[in-house]
């Protein structure tokens, strides 16, 4: 197989080349020994004009090692002469094994491909189409009588039509390829093509006036953009695609996060076919609807996109850190794309792209797949060296004793020879040969009908318990009830938990931050997560993301020393960061913890003095100084850098958080690292809530401003100049705020002795609420009071109660402010 | 797309055309109609909880199997002096066109009287009371042998400016 070496010596040429460096002209000397080699090879194959130009090539590197000068204009000419000669010894060597009928089916794959994806107006496609019609004629296959010959003719003549008369059907190729691939299956087998095909050479050599009038409708229907007339005028969307557009955008999303995600297990582990796959399939979807859609741009690069990455699934090479990196900026591209689709759909348009540039991208995609080189699963050997297990000294002594004992793992030998111990051979093994994690079949549900649900499993428990009431005389039917009242709950529960994500989702995407921003400030950071399967509220999920990434930025560039800083204290290179999330009580807990500078006591003291948040002369403890940093405008950072620290920022994540009956603590010991706790309700769709009563009214306390509740005593009671009430509580003095004032309830004000005072929180304000009655204590589900009453200050939300009727429940904040504004 | 254009077409017809299926309901001695389309659901008096600080003709809200809806007085809303609720008092459940979706809310009528279909030569365009009176929600005048009934556009009627003061005043 002399052209197979000779393909070899081109790619070892190429990629030399690649490597060389033109200020240093030195480098090239590597690649005379191998022009020498293919040299011979051609000379003993007879291909004079390839052996002329290789031997000029080896005499302009010789003239550039000799005369370093002007080296760069010289090697780009030696470039141009490489890519020449090698382009024309592929194209040889491609058609030295065409020969047999492998060659003409390669051609029908690329030919249908190219029919398939064929846009009109295009005139690039056209010539690849004509070419390789043009290389499928050149073939000499056993071909008599000539049909195959006729029918590709055929073809040809027509695709030269649509380039000619701008014809938009290529329905007549199509047919014609199919008839090529069967002409050519039975040609193999040896069989005679004796069916009839006069009908697809009646449509390729059609009518073309006819065809000519019916592109007028056709081109009706065309996008703007790929008729040059029509450009810059969006198109209106008809309802129909509006659907289908919208569809793809929302699924485009979603498949782009996936890809994310597992690109950067795919980092962790790149020969995961499994992993491989997983990012296929998505860009694959996109490729395939965009098509369809006619979204050029998302089309050709998720197609691009795709081809790299089936390089990889085929085994022919290893996906590197640059190919990574290329796959995740075409990622950003097509979300910028779709996110674009997305907006003009809005308004009823087309999307309009033009300023978008994909040619870029493209090329580089394409470059990455010609550089990747073949090659296969990585060693072992490779793998451990890599994690530092083993030093290439004992995994080449390993291999000098496998070479002996030909049926011995490398594995065996090296926890043998006490050179590794077995778990980290495991381990290593576990990274070669992955494991296909388990993934559950999932349906989607719109999150309406989650909600119906909810509803209907609220009214069903209600409905349960009037008829426990009814029933109670009966022993026979009360147990019934109480048996569908258990159904009923364990029915409710489900309800509810089918609103709860996992909250890995949101850790994922903090990885891929973390890797950008790593490379960005050029710190070394890992990364490490638990708890990612801890189930979360979706809509907590959406809220917890902006201030998560806020808090991740911060700790790996304020936290985070440079590598230079970490060493003189003492500690790893490599930073860290801890994402943790768990459930504690009724909360979920995210920790997100760095072991950087910490944060440092004295300068946030200095900085809020100077900002005149504080006199400086107070004690405080150490978790109010840091509550500090929370304060609007508060930044102890000295340089700004693009990543952070511009001081807006942690009071928007304190606000943020707190908007979801949240709380935000701060940790931090200097030099060692800072941990963040956010602590957030498990759903917020359920409240804690005591049920009160005012006048006739029931109301909802939220318990978690609740302080406490008593009954006032006779000295508990003060006025200020008669009007403002406060009561006693403990020797505090706290303003008491009469609830049915303010909610018009009840008549007249009754006597103090005969209410109950609860002292209820918010904000750092203490204030007492004057009630009638306490009535207990439960979990509602918070409902919107719909239309335009949701805004009504004072009441935040409405609850079914046990009875069926509608409690409020009060917003503690608003009240307050109610009572300010009298 | 034939189909879809016609299904379309209708539907433009359908709103720009009064004629069509009302239902009536009274309110003090008036007759009102709202187009049948508009109307989701009627229910029975049921007990209503008082929304504290907002306008007078805002009932409250009520469970609706599980969801909450706000309940506007109709009579309280046309300024009509307030009765007690007798057993003929229904809630009729409407449903809103706003910017975002639909939306349901309840309106207290005194009492539901009948679906009557009222043709386009029947109706009668509203007459101009001056500035005593607005009228941007009424669609027309129906003229029938009992007497004349108010059709009203029920997303004008719960969505104009007072409905807005709503989210204002609080």
């Amino acid at each position: 197989m002399v052209s197979q070496e000779i393909h070899s010596l081109i790619e070892t040429l190429a990629c030399d080349f690649m490597m060389a460096v033109p200020e240093e002209p030195g480098s090239l000397s590597g690649l005379l020994p191998v022009l020498k080699q293919l040299h011979d090879q051609c000379r003993s194959l007879k291909l004079k004009t390839e052996a002329k130009n290789i031997q000029k090539a080896r005499k302009m590197i010789n003239a550039i090692l000799s005369d370093p000068c002007e080296s760069k204009s010289k090697m780009t000419a030696l470039g141009d002469l490489i890519t020449s000669f090698s382009f024309s010894l592929g194209e040889m060597e491609e058609k030295k094994e065409g020969s047999d009928f492998d060659a003409v089916k390669v051609r029908l794959d690329q030919l249908s491909g190219l029919v398939a994806s064929f846009c009109p107006g295009e005139i690039p496609d056209i010539g690849a189409i004509l070419t390789n019609l043009d290389d499928l004629l050149d073939i000499p296959v056993n071909d008599d009588p000539p049909i195959f010959h006729d029918v590709a003719l055929a073809c040809k003549h027509y695709v030269e039509h649509i380039t000619l008369e701008d014809i938009y059907q290529t329905k007549p190729i199509e047919e014609g390829v199919l008839l090529l691939r069967s002409i050519m299956n039975h040609r193999k087998k040896g069989e005679e093509f004796i069916f009839d095909y006069s009908d697809v050479l009646e449509l390729l050599n059609a009518d073309f006036e006819t065809l000519k009038t019916g592109k007028k409708e056709y081109l009706d229907e065309m996008e703007p953009e790929l008729t040059p007339a029509a450009q810059g005028e969006p198109e209106k969307v008809s309802a129909g695609d509006m659907e289908i557009l919208s569809d793809f955008v929302s699924e485009a999303f979603e498949n782009l996060d996936t890809i994310e995600i597992r690109l950067i297990d795919l980092e962790q582990d790149p020969v995961n076919a499994g992993i491989i796959n997983d990012i296929f399939r998505p860009f694959h979807t996109i490729k395939g609807v965009s098509g369809f859609l006619s979204l050029t741009k998302i089309n050709k690069l998720a197609h691009a996109t795709e081809n790299l990455l089936d390089g990889a699934r085929s085994g022919d090479f290893i996906i590197n850190r640059v190919a990574i990196d290329a796959v995740l900026e075409s990622v950003d591209i097509l979300k910028m794309l779709i996110g674009r689709v997305g907006k003009n759909l809005e308004k009823g348009f087309r999307q309009q792209d033009q300023d978008i540039d994909t040619k870029a991208m493209l090329e580089k995609l394409q470059k990455i797949q010609v550089s990747l080189t073949s090659g296969k699963k990585e060693p072992l050997g490779e793998i451990l060296i890599r994690k530092n297990a083993v030093d290439r000294e004992s995994i080449n002594d390993a291999l000098e004793i496998q070479r002996d004992y030909p049926d011995k793992k490398l594995g065996e030998i090296l926890v043998k020879e006490k050179n590794a111990d077995p778990g980290q051979i495991a381990s290593a093994l576990m990274e070669q040969n992955p494991v296909q994690k388990k993934v559950e079949s999932q349906v989607k549900v719109s999150t309406q009908k989650l909600d119906d649900l909810v509803d209907y499993a609220g009214e069903l428990v209600i409905a349960q318990a009037m008829l426990r009431q009814k029933t109670s005389h009966d022993p026979a039917l009360s147990q019934s009830v109480a048996h569908l009242g258990q159904i009923v709950t364990n029915m409710q529960n489900i309800a509810m938990s089918m609103r709860m994500i996992p909250i890995k989702a949101t850790f994922m995407k903090m990885i891929r931050l973390v890797r950008d921003l790593s490379q960005k400030t050029g710190k070394d950071v890992n990364l490490s997560m638990t708890g990612e399967d801890t189930e979360i509220d979706r809509n907590v999920v959406d809220a917890l993301y902006e201030p998560m990434v806020h808090m991740v930025r911060n700790s790996l560039d304020h936290g985070i020393e440079q590598a230079a800083d970490r060493k003189a204290r003492g500690k790893a290179v490599q930073g860290n960061i801890f994402l943790r999330a768990y459930h504690k009580g009724g909360s979920i807990i995210i920790e997100i913890e760095d072991d950087g500078n910490g944060l440092d006591k004295e300068r946030i003291l200095q900085k809020a003095v100077g900002m005149g948040l504080i006199t400086g002369n107070e004690q405080m403890a150490d978790a109010r100084i840091y509550d500090l940093i929370l304060e609007p405008g508060f930044s102890t950072a000295e340089k700004i850098t693009d990543v952070s620290g511009r001081g807006v920022g942690m009071d928007v994540v304190k606000s943020g958080i707190e908007k979801f009956r949240g709380h935000l603590a701060i940790a931090s010991q200097k030099d060692k690292g800072t941990k963040f706790t956010i602590s957030l309700p498990l759903t917020l769709a359920i409240i804690d809530g005591m049920l009160i009563r005012i006048g006739t009214e029931k109301y909802i306390i939220p318990t978690t401003a609740v302080q406490k509740a008593f009954k006032p005593g006779p000295g508990d009671y003060f006025t200020v100049e008669g009007r403002g009430e406060m009561v006693k509580d403990r020797g505090n003095l706290i303003p008491l705020i009469r609830l049915s004032d303010i909610y018009k309830q009840g008549t007249g004000r009754k006597p103090i002795r005969d209410c109950l005072v609860v002292v209820v929180e918010s904000k750092d304000e203490k204030r007492a609420l004057l009630i009638d009655e306490l009535l207990g204590k439960d979990e509602y589900v918070i409902k919107s009071l719909g239309a335009n009453l949701v805004n009504t200050k004072g009441i935040a939300g409405g609850a079914i109660l046990s009875d069926g009727r509608v409690g409020l429940i009060l917003d503690i904040h608003g009240i307050f402010s109610i009572a300010e504004e009298g | 797309m034939t189909d879809e254009n016609t299904a379309m077409d209708q539907a433009i017809k359908a709103t720009t055309i009064k004629t069509g299926k009302y239902l009536t309901f009274s309110l003090e001695k008036e007759e009102y109609g709202i187009g049948i389309l508009k109307v989701k659901e009627i229910i029975g008096m049921m007990p209503i909880t008082s929304v504290p600080r907002t306008p007078e003709f805002v009932k409250g809200v009520v469970n609706l199997r599980g969801k909450v809806i706000p309940v506007l007085d109709l009579r309280a809303k046309f300024e009509m002096p307030s009765i007690p609720y007798t057993e003929r008092t229904c809630i009729i459940v409407v449903e809103i066109d706003s910017s975002v979706s639909t939306i349901l809310i309840g309106i207290v009528v005194d009492s539901v009287c009948e679906v009557l279909n009222i043709r386009e030569e029947e109706i009668e365009e509203t007459p101009k009371f001056g500035t005593r009176l607005k009228h941007d929600y009424i669609l027309g005048m129906a003229k029938r042998e009992g007497g004349v009934k108010i059709l009203l556009n029920i997303d004008k009627v719960l969505s104009s400016e007072e409905m807005m003061e709503i989210a204002q005043a609080s």
